[in-house]
C-alpha cells in the first residue's frame, strides 16, 4: 500500500514554475465606523494563500497574477466577507467594510460549518460557540453530526472521542487537541500507584477525575479564549501527527475587539470572562487579553467538592520587515490554575479527609510567518512553543484496614521482615507532575497555477517535540499506604528519572486541485514519518521511522437542475495515523508484589515477626508499538438551491490499543508454617517449619492488544432558509457501530482451596470478551433569528431511535489450555478431560444464555432550547434549558425487567456586555 | 405602551414571586392581595391588577389591542422598543404555626427584563427573562416542591431542612391583528426551578412548567371585544435523594392523603428517585363590553383540566390525579363624574381533585433466571377526592382629589371551603374560611416623579371545621397533615402597605423603587397540640429601570 502511495505522490509533488502578466493589489479593510481593522486575515482560495492586513488594515500584494479570485476577509467579531476579486489590466485598491457580528443582521451562523475542500471538516465559529455557551469543548460537539446530547460536568475527568458508541482510555488518547497549530498533549503525565491506575480505581478513590493515558482533560482549556474551533473527524493533513483519533484544532482569540464581559450561571457552574483586544501602538501591535474564572461542583447539593478554574491570555501580534518582506509575529501567553476540591462532610465521623488537585500550566507560542514568494517556498512559518506543568493530586484520609494487613517496603526480591499495619490511621500522599513540553515546527507551502485548471499547493515541514517530566512523582509515607487492599506499586520512583521523551516528524503533502468546465477535483496527498528518539536500543520503535500515508481526493460537479445551480461531491479518503506511546506506557515502574511467609504474632509487640517474600515483576514491555488506526471515508455531498445534503461512512479499525494486560504467573515459595518447638522471645525463620507454596499473582503488562472497531454512517441536511419563519433546519445524525474487544486470551484463576491447597490451575480461554454497542442518532436542529428583535432561538430535537448492546458470543467460557503451578502450558479439551479430572470443573465459566441477550433501547426524544436576546448594542441575555421535553419510552432489558431512561431538565442563564 | 409593559412585567415579576411565597399555586386568588404600584403612568392597569387578573388577562391576542390602544392614547407614532429590568428582593419570615411543607424563613432574590416591540403596525411581541435566587428554610416532613400541586400524592421523609433555589424563567408571547376585527396571538412560556437541600437526605428537585398557549379575538364596531383562548401546560418535577452519610438507610415515604403512605413501597434507601408528570389544558373566554361611553364589563370564564402521573425509578407509575377547575369572574369599571370612579371585581372558583391508585404485584419476569423480579400492576383504587371553592370580591371607589393626587378606597371580602375525604374510610377534612378586607390608596404626581402609596387591612377567620381520623389505617396525621391544615385555618389580622416612586430621568427613562410590607399576627384554633400563635412578616424591595 506504501509504495503504491509513494508512486502517487511522487507523481502529484512535482513542480513547475511559469510567470503570467502580474499587478498591484491594495485592500484595506475597516470596520462600519472607517477604522482600520488590523491582522484581517485574507484567504486567497484559488492560491491556497492567506494574509495579515498590517497595524493600518492595509494588505498590499506586488506581482499577482491578472485572474479572477475568490478572497475571503476575516476578522474576530466581525462578519466574513467573500468577494470575487478581477485583476484584469491594472493595479487594483479595494476598501474592505467588515460588519460587527449582530444578531440584528441576517448573518450569523450558529450551526458548525464545512470546509469547502474538506467537507469532513467542521468549523464551530465564534458565534456558534456563543450561542452553545459551552463551559468545555466538549460542549461545544454537540452541533457535530453523531453527536448526542449529555449533561456536561466539569468534576469528571473530561476527554473527547468521536465516531463511537461509549469511549474508552485508547479512543480519548487517539484525539489531538491542536492549539494554534501546537499540539496540546498530557503525554508526559503518569503515576503508578493503586488507586489511580488503569484497572486498580476502587469505588472509594476519589482519583476518578484524574486520568493518564486517556488524552487531554478538556476541563484544562477554557472556551473564553477561543475565536473558532476545527474539527476533522476523518483523515488529518500530514502535518498533523501523533494522533489516532479525530483532529481538535484550536484557534486563539486575537485582534482589537470592545471590551466583553460574559457571566454564565447554571446550576452547578458559575463563571465570568473579561477580555479586550487593544493597539499597543502602530509599531507595537495589538494585544488581545483575556481572563476567566470558572467554578463548577458535580451536584448541585455537593459544596465541599468544587472544581475552580482560572485561565488567562494573553494574545499578541505585531508586523515588521525583515529584508524587505513582511513578517507576522504573534506570540501568545497561557496561565490556566485549576483546583480541584474536597473536603469530606458525609464521612466526618470516620475521618477529615482533604483532597485537592492543582494544575498549574503556562505556555508560551511564538508565531513568525512571512509569505516569502520565493521559487521553492510561498510561506514560511516557523513555530517554537514551550509550556510548563504543575499538576500535584495531595490527599489527607483515614485509612481503615482490617487486622492482619502487612507492609513490606523491600526494594529487592527475596524474604525481607515486613510490618503489621495499625487498623486504623491517618495517611497522606501527593502525586507530583512536572511535565515541560518542547515544540519546534517549520512549515513552508509552495502553490503554483499551472494554468486556469490546474493548480497545487505543496505543504512540507519538520517537526520537533520533547517531553520531560521533572515531578517527583508519588511521594508516600511508604509505612502507612493510602491502599492497604494491595500493596503493588507502594515503591514508586520520581517521574523525573524517567527519560526524555522526544518525537521527530517530517511531513510533506500536496494539495492539487485540477478543474474544467464544471468539474473540479482536489486531491491531497500526504505522507508523514515520525520517529521516536532517545529511546533504549532494545526498543522496538527505537530509530523507527513510523510512516504514514495519507490519501484523500474529492471530486465534484456543476450542474443545472431547472434553473437553479446544484453540486455533486464525490469524497474518498484513506489514512493511517498512529499516538505514540505515553511516557507512562514506555517506562512504568516496576511491580513489587509481596507474599506473606511467616506471621507469628504474640501478644507482645517486641516479640512479633513477619516475614515477606518480595517478587518484582517488570511491567515494560520493549515491543510495545504505536497505536495504530486505519481508516478509510466515503462520502457524498449535494447542494441545491441553498439544500446541503452530504452522506459520509466510514470505517476505522485499531488493533493495537494499550493496556495494562493482567496475566497470571505462578510463584513457588517457602513458607513458615508452624514452630517447630514452642516459641519465647523474638523468632527467626529457623525457628519454623518450612513448607513449600505456591501462588498464582495476577500481573499486568503493557501491551497493544486493545481492539477498537467502529463503522458508521453520519448524514446532514440543511434545508433552505425558511424567510417567511426566520427559520434554518438542519438535520444531522448517525448510525455507529462500535465493538471492544482484545486480541489476548482471558485468563482465570478460582482462587479457592482444595483440600486446604489453592487451586492449581490458571484456566487460558482463547477467545476474550467481545462487546458490540450501537446507536442511531437524529439531532434536528431548528434556528430561528428575528433581526428585527434581535433574537435567537435554537431548538434541538434529537431522536434517539435506539441504542444497543450486547455481549459477544465468541467469548470463551471453558478453557482450552491451563498454566499449572510450574508455569508449564498444557492444552486441553476441556470436555473429554474433566471427565478425568474432575479439578478442572472449577474453570468453567459457562453462563446462562440471558447474559448475551441484546438490551436495546426504544425511541426517545429529548429536547433542548437556547434563545439569546440582544439589548441595544451593548449586551445580551441567553438562556438554555436541557431536556426541556423528554420522551422516554418504556423497555425491556436483556433481563426482561422494565427500564427507562432518566432525563431531568438543566438551565442556566448568560449575560454578555459589550463596551 | 408603556403602561402594558409595566402591567405584563408584574404580572410576571411581582405576582409570580408572590404566589410562589404565599404558597398558593392551586388557587391562584390568593395572589392578588398583594401587588405592585408602579406609577401614574400605569395606573388603568394597575387598578385591574389591584384588584384581581381577569380572566382576559391570560389571551395573548389581546397583548396588541392593549399595545395600540395606547400608542393611539399618547399619539406614539414611532415604533419602538421598551424594556425594564428589574431587581427585586423579598423575604418572609413566620413565627409560630407555619405550613411545614413551605417552610417559615423564606428569601428570594431576582433579576428581571422584559422587553415590548411593536413589530409592525399590526403585530406585538414582548418577551421576558428572569432568575431568581432564593432560599426556603425549615422545610420538615415534605422532599416534594410546589406540594400543592402534587397532594395529595407528595413523597416524605422524617428528616427537614433548608432548600435553595435557583429559578429560571422566560416567556414570549406575540399578537397580530389580522383585519379590523381579528386578532390572533401565542405565548410560550418555560420556567424551571432547581432546588436542593444540602443535609441528607439531600435531595434536589427539578421542577418546570412548559406551557404554550394561543388566543383568538374579535372586535366589534363598538369596540366590544370577544375572545378565547386555550393553553396547555407541561409540568414535571424529578426529585433526586441520596444519602451521603454512612451506611444508614432512610425511609422515603410516598403519600396517599391523611397522613397515609404506601407501606409497600415506601422503603428503607439509600437513594430514591421520583417524576411527577403534570398535563394541565385550559380553555378560557371572556367578553370586554363598552355598557356605556362611561362604564366598561369585562366577564371571564375558564376551565382547567389536568392529569398527574407519578413514576418511580423501576418505572412503576402507583398515582394519578386528576384536577378539573372552573373559573369565573367579572370585573366592572365606570366612571361616575370628571373626579369620581368605580371599579369592581368578583371571582368564583371551584377545584374538584380525584385520585387513582395502582396496586402492583411483584413477580419473576425471567423463566431462566428465578432471582429476576419486576412489578406488575394488578389493580386501582379510587379513593382520594377533593373540593375546592372560593369566592372573592374586591371593590374600589377613587377620587381626584386635584389634577396630580388621587385617593382611592378598597373594600372586598372573600369565602374559602375546602372538603377532602378517602373513600372507604372514615377520613375527612372539611373547612370554610372568610376575609374581609378594606383598604386606601393614595397617588401623587409631580413634574418629573410618581408617589403612590397603598395600605391594606385584612381579617381572615375559620367559620366552621371538622377533622374525622381514621385509626384503622396507618398513617402519621401528625405532625405531617395537621400542622399544614392549621396554619390554613388561622384566623389573622393583617396589615399591609405598599409604597412606590417613580422618577423620570434626563435621558427619557425611568428609575422606580417599590417597597411593599405585609404583617399579620394569627392564632391557631383548629388544633391543640401546636403552638396557638402565628406572626408572619412579608417584605418585598425592588429597583426598576424602564429605557
Amino acid at each position: 500500500m506504501i509504495k503504491i502511495f509513494f508512486t502517487l505522490f511522487s507523481f502529484f509533488v512535482s513542480i513547475t514554475v511559469f510567470c503570467q502578466k502580474d499587478f498591484d493589489l491594495l485592500i484595506k479593510v475597516v470596520d462600519t465606523e472607517k477604522q482600520a481593522i488590523p491582522f484581517a486575515i485574507i484567504e486567497f482560495k484559488e492560491t491556497n494563500k492567506n494574509f495579515y492586513t498590517d497595524m493600518y488594515g492595509n494588505l498590499v500584494l506586488s506581482n499577482l497574477q491578472a485572474n479572477d479570485y475568490h478572497v475571503s476577509i476575516k476578522a474576530m467579531g466581525y462578519f466574513d466577507q467573500n468577494i470575487l476579486l478581477v485583476i484584469k489590466d491594472k493595479p487594483v485598491n479595494l476598501e474592505i467594510v467588515l460588519q460587527r457580528e449582530s444578531i440584528e443582521l441576517d448573518e450569523i451562523t450558529i450551526m458548525s460549518k464545512t470546509n469547502e475542500d474538506q467537507t469532513d471538516k467542521s468549523i464551530i465559529t465564534k458565534s456558534a460557540l456563543e450561542f452553545i455557551q459551552p463551559t468545555s469543548i466538549t460542549d461545544a460537539m454537540i452541533l457535530l453530526p453523531g453527536s448526542i446530547f449529555s449533561e456536561p460536568s466539569l468534576n469528571q475527568f473530561n476527554g473527547l472521542s468521536f465516531r463511537q458508541v461509549g469511549n474508552n482510555s485508547n479512543s480519548m488518547l487517539g484525539v489531538t487537541v491542536m492549539s494554534d497549530g501546537v499540539s496540546m498533549n498530557n503525554d508526559g503525565n503518569r503515576t503508578q500507584l493503586f488507586g489511580l491506575t488503569a484497572g486498580t480505581n476502587p469505588s472509594y478513590a476519589r482519583e476518578g477525575n484524574l486520568r493518564f493515558n486517556a488524552g487531554l482533560d478538556m476541563r484544562t482549556i477554557s472556551t473564553d479564549h477561543i475565536e473558532s474551533i476545527e474539527v476533522t473527524r476523518g483523515i488529518s493533513s500530514a502535518r498533523i501527527g501523533n494522533l489516532s483519533g479525530a483532529q481538535v484544532s484550536i484557534n486563539s482569540k486575537q485582534g482589537l475587539t470592545p471590551l466583553e464581559t460574559r457571566v454564565k450561571i447554571d446550576p452547578n457552574v458559575q463563571m465570568i470572562y473579561a477580555g479586550k483586544g487593544f493597539k499597543i501602538s502602530d509599531k507595537l501591535g495589538v494585544l488581545h487579553l483575556g481572563a476567566d474564572i470558572l467554578q463548577s461542583t458535580p451536584d448541585v447539593r455537593e459544596q465541599l467538592t468544587k472544581f475552580t478554574r482560572l485561565s488567562i491570555q494573553a494574545n499578541h501580534d505585531v508586523q515588521f520587515s525583515v529584508l524587505g518582506k513582511p513578517v507576522h509575529f504573534n506570540s501568545k501567553f497561557n496561565y490556566t490554575r485549576t483546583v480541584d476540591n474536597f473536603k469530606s462532610d458525609q464521612y466526618m465521623d470516620n475521618g477529615d479527609e482533604i483532597y485537592k488537585t492543582y494544575y498549574d500550566r503556562i505556555g508560551a507560542t511564538f508565531i513568525a510567518s512571512s509569505n516569502l514568494e520565493m521559487r521553492l517556498m510561498d510561506k514560511l512559518e516557523a513555530i517554537f512553543h514551550v509550556d510548563y506543568t504543575k499538576d500535584v493530586l495531595s490527599r489527607t484520609f483515614m485509612v481503615f484496614s482490617d487486622s492482619g494487613i502487612n507492609l513490606s517496603n523491600s526494594l529487592e526480591e527475596g524474604e525481607h521482615e515486613a510490618i503489621f499495619l495499625p487498623s486504623k490511621y491517618m495517611t497522606s500522599y501527593s502525586v507530583e507532575n512536572k511535565p515541560f513540553n518542547f515544540n519546534f515546527q517549520i512549515n513552508s507551502s509552495k502553490s503554483t497555477k499551472f494554468s486556469d485548471q490546474i493548480s497545487q499547493t505543496i505543504n512540507y515541514g519538520a517537526q520537533l517535540n520533547s517531553l520531560k517530566n521533572y515531578g517527583d512523582g508519588v511521594v508516600v509515607d511508604i509505612n502507612r499506604p493510602p491502599f492497604p487492599g494491595d500493596n503493588s506499586f507502594i515503591r514508586p520512583r520520581p517521574n523525573h528519572v524517567i527519560p526524555t521523551l522526544i518525537n521527530s516528524a517530517y511531513y510533506l503533502e500536496s494539495v492539487l486541485k485540477l478543474k474544467k468546465e464544471n468539474k473540479k477535483l482536489v486531491l491531497t496527498t500526504g505522507l508523514r514519518g515520525t520517529n521516536l528518539l532517545n529511546l533504549p536500543k532494545e526498543y522496538f520503535l527505537h530509530n523507527r521511522m513510523i510512516l504514514e500515508p495519507r490519501l484523500q481526493a474529492a471530486f465534484s460537479l456543476d450542474y443545472y437542475l431547472g434553473n437553479k445551480k446544484a453540486e455533486t461531491s464525490i469524497r474518498l479518503g484513506y489514512g493511517e495515523q498512529n499516538k505514540m506511546p505515553t511516557l507512562d506506557y514506555l517506562y512504568p515502574d516496576k511491580l513489587y508484589k509481596d507474599v506473606e511467609v511467616l506471621n507469628w504474632y504474640p501478644e507482645n509487640e517486641d516479640d512479633r515477626l513477619l516475614i515477606t517474600r518480595t517478587f518484582i515483576h517488570d511491567m515494560a514491555n520493549e515491543h510495545i508499538r504505536p497505536q495504530r488506526n486505519t481508516k478509510l471515508e466515503l462520502g457524498i455531498d449535494f447542494s441545491y438551491s441553498g439544500l446541503d445534503f452530504s452522506i459520509t461512512g466510514f470505517s476505522e479499525k485499531s488493533t493495537t490499543g494499550f493496556s495494562y494486560n493482567y496475566s497470571y504467573f505462578p510463584v513457588i515459595y517457602d513458607y513458615y508454617k508452624e514452630p517447630i518447638t514452642p516459641i519465647s522471645g523474638q523468632p527467626s525463620q529457623s525457628d519454623f517449619i518450612k513448607e513449600e507454596k505456591f501462588q498464582f499473582l495476577s500481573l499486568p503488562t503493557v501491551i497493544n492488544n486493545e481492539i477498537l472497531d467502529k463503522k458508521g454512517i453520519e448524514y446532514r441536511l440543511v434545508f433552505p432558509k425558511i424567510k417567511s419563519l426566520f427559520t434554518t433546519i438542519e438535520v444531522n445524525g448517525a448510525y455507529y457501530k462500535t465493538t471492544y474487544s482484545n486480541d489476548q486470551p482471558k485468563y482465570y484463576y478460582p482462587n479457592s482451596l482444595i483440600n486446604n491447597e489453592r487451586y492449581p490451575y490458571v484456566g487460558i480461554y482463547e477467545n476474550n470478551r467481545e462487546d458490540f454497542y450501537s446507536r442511531f442518532n437524529t439531532n434536528v436542529w431548528i434556528n430561528t433569528q428575528i433581526p428585527r428583535l434581535k433574537m435567537i432561538f435554537s431548538t434541538m430535537i434529537q431522536a434517539l431511535w435506539f441504542t444497543t448492546d450486547q455481549r459477544g458470543k465468541s467469548e470463551s467460557f471453558l478453557p482450552s489450555a491451563i498454566v499449572d503451578k510450574f508455569g508449564n502450558v498444557q492444552m486441553i479439551d476441556y470436555t473429554s478431560e474433566v471427565l478425568e479430572n474432575p479439578l478442572l470443573s472449577h474453570l468453567d465459566l459457562r453462563v446462562n444464555d440471558t447474559n448475551f441477550g441484546m438490551t436495546k433501547s426504544k425511541p426517545s426524544f429529548l429536547v433542548n432550547f437556547k434563545g439569546t436576546k440582544e439589548i441595544k448594542n451593548f449586551g445580551k441575555i441567553s438562556f438554555f434549558v436541557n431536556s426541556l421535553i423528554s420522551i422516554n419510552s418504556k423497555y425491556k432489558n436483556m433481563y426482561n425487567v422494565n427500564s427507562k431512561l432518566w432525563n431531568t431538565p438543566f438551565y442556566g442563564a448568560e449575560v454578555t456586555i459589550k463596551l | 405602551m408603556k403602561k402594558v409593559l409595566i402591567f405584563f412585567f408584574s404580572i410576571f415579576c411581582g405576582l409570580y414571586s408572590i404566589a410562589q411565597s404565599l404558597n398558593t399555586e392551586v388557587l391562584d386568588f390568593h395572589s392578588y392581595n398583594k401587588s405592585y404600584m408602579m406609577g401614574e403612568d400605569f395606573m388603568i392597569s394597575n387598578s385591574n391588577q389591584l384588584l384581581g387578573l381577569k380572566i382576559s388577562d391570560y389571551n395573548p391576542a389581546l397583548l396588541h389591542i392593549q399595545n395600540q390602544s395606547e400608542q393611539k392614547e399618547n399619539n406614539d407614532s414611532i415604533l419602538k422598543g421598551n424594556t425594564i429590568i428589574r431587581l427585586n428582593y423579598e423575604k418572609i419570615k413566620t413565627e409560630g404555626v407555619y405550613s411545614s411543607f413551605y417552610g417559615n424563613d423564606l428569601d428570594n432574590k431576582e433579576i428581571s427584563a422584559l422587553w415590548l416591540y411593536p413589530l409592525d403596525r399590526n403585530s406585538s411581541f414582548l418577551g421576558k427573562a428572569s432568575v431568581g435566587l432564593g432560599r426556603d428554610k425549615g422545610v420538615l416532613w415534605n422532599m416534594t416542591r410546589y406540594p400543592s400541586i402534587f397532594s395529595p400524592y407528595v413523597m416524605m421523609n422524617e428528616k427537614g431542612g433548608d432548600y435553595e433555589y435557583q429559578d429560571y424563567n422566560f416567556k414570549g408571547i406575540y399578537s397580530k391583528q389580522l383585519n379590523d376585527r381579528f386578532l390572533l396571538g401565542a405565548e410560550v412560556e418555560y420556567r424551571g426551578e432547581y432546588a436542593h437541600k444540602d443535609t441528607d437526605p439531600r435531595t434536589k428537585n427539578m421542577t418546570s412548567w412548559l406551557s404554550a398557549g394561543m388566543g383568538v379575538a374579535l372586535s366589534d364596531k363598538r369596540s366590544n371585544v370577544y375572545s378565547l383562548f386555550a393553553k396547555y401546560t407541561n409540568n414535571i418535577q424529578k426529585t433526586e435523594a441520596d444519602l451521603w452519610k454512612g451506611n444508614i438507610k432512610e425511609r422515603f415515604l410516598l403519600m396517599r392523603g391523611f397522613g397515609m403512605f404506601d407501606n409497600v413501597m415506601s422503603e428503607n434507601l439509600y437513594s430514591k428517585k421520583r417524576a411527577y408528570f403534570v398535563n394541565n389544558y385550559q380553555l378560557g373566554a371572556s367578553s370586554q363590553i363598552a355598557v356605556t361611553s362611561k362604564t366598561k364589563l369585562d366577564f371571564g370564564f375558564s376551565y382547567t383540566y389536568s392529569h398527574l402521573k407519578t413514576e418511580e425509578q423501576n418505572t412503576v407509575n402507583l398515582f394519578n390525579l386528576t384536577t378539573n377547575k372552573l373559573e369565573m369572574n367579572l370585573f366592572l369599571e365606570s366612571i361616575l363624574s370628571e373626579r369620581l370612579s368605580f371599579s369592581t371585581f368578583f371571582n368564583a372558583i371551584y377545584v374538584a381533585k380525584k385520585g387513582k391508585e395502582n396496586i402492583y404485584s411483584l413477580v419473576n419476569v425471567n423463566p431462566d433466571n428465578e432471582s429476576i423480579y419486576d412489578y406488575n400492576r394488578i389493580g386501582v383504587l379510587e379513593n382520594y377526592t377533593q373540593q375546592q371553592n372560593v369566592l372573592h370580591n374586591l371593590s374600589k371607589l377613587s377620587y381626584k382629589l386635584t389634577k396630580n393626587k388621587k385617593l382611592s378606597f378598597i373594600a372586598g371580602a372573600e369565602y374559602e371551603n375546602s372538603k377532602e375525604k378517602y373513600k372507604g374510610s372514615q377520613f375527612i377534612t372539611d373547612y370554610e374560611n372568610i376575609q374581609s378586607k378594606l383598604g386606601i390608596e393614595f397617588l401623587t404626581n409631580f413634574k418629573k416623579s410618581v408617589f403612590n402609596t397603598t395600605i391594606f387591612y385584612t381579617y381572615k377567620d375559620n367559620l366552621y371545621f371538622e377533622n374525622v381520623l381514621d385509626q384503622t389505617y396507618p398513617n402519621i396525621f401528625d405532625p405531617i397533615y395537621s400542622q399544614h391544615l392549621a396554619s390554613q385555618l388561622l384566623v389573622k389580622n393583617s396589615f399591609s402597605m405598599d409604597v412606590n416612586y417613580l422618577r423620570s430621568l434626563q435621558n427619557g427613562s425611568k428609575l422606580g423603587v417599590d417597597l411593599a410590607i405585609t404583617y399579620s399576627k394569627g392564632k391557631n384554633k383548629a388544633f391543640t397540640v401546636f403552638d396557638d400563635k402565628n406572626s408572619e412578616l412579608w417584605t418585598n424591595f425592588s429597583v426598576y429601570y424602564l429605557f
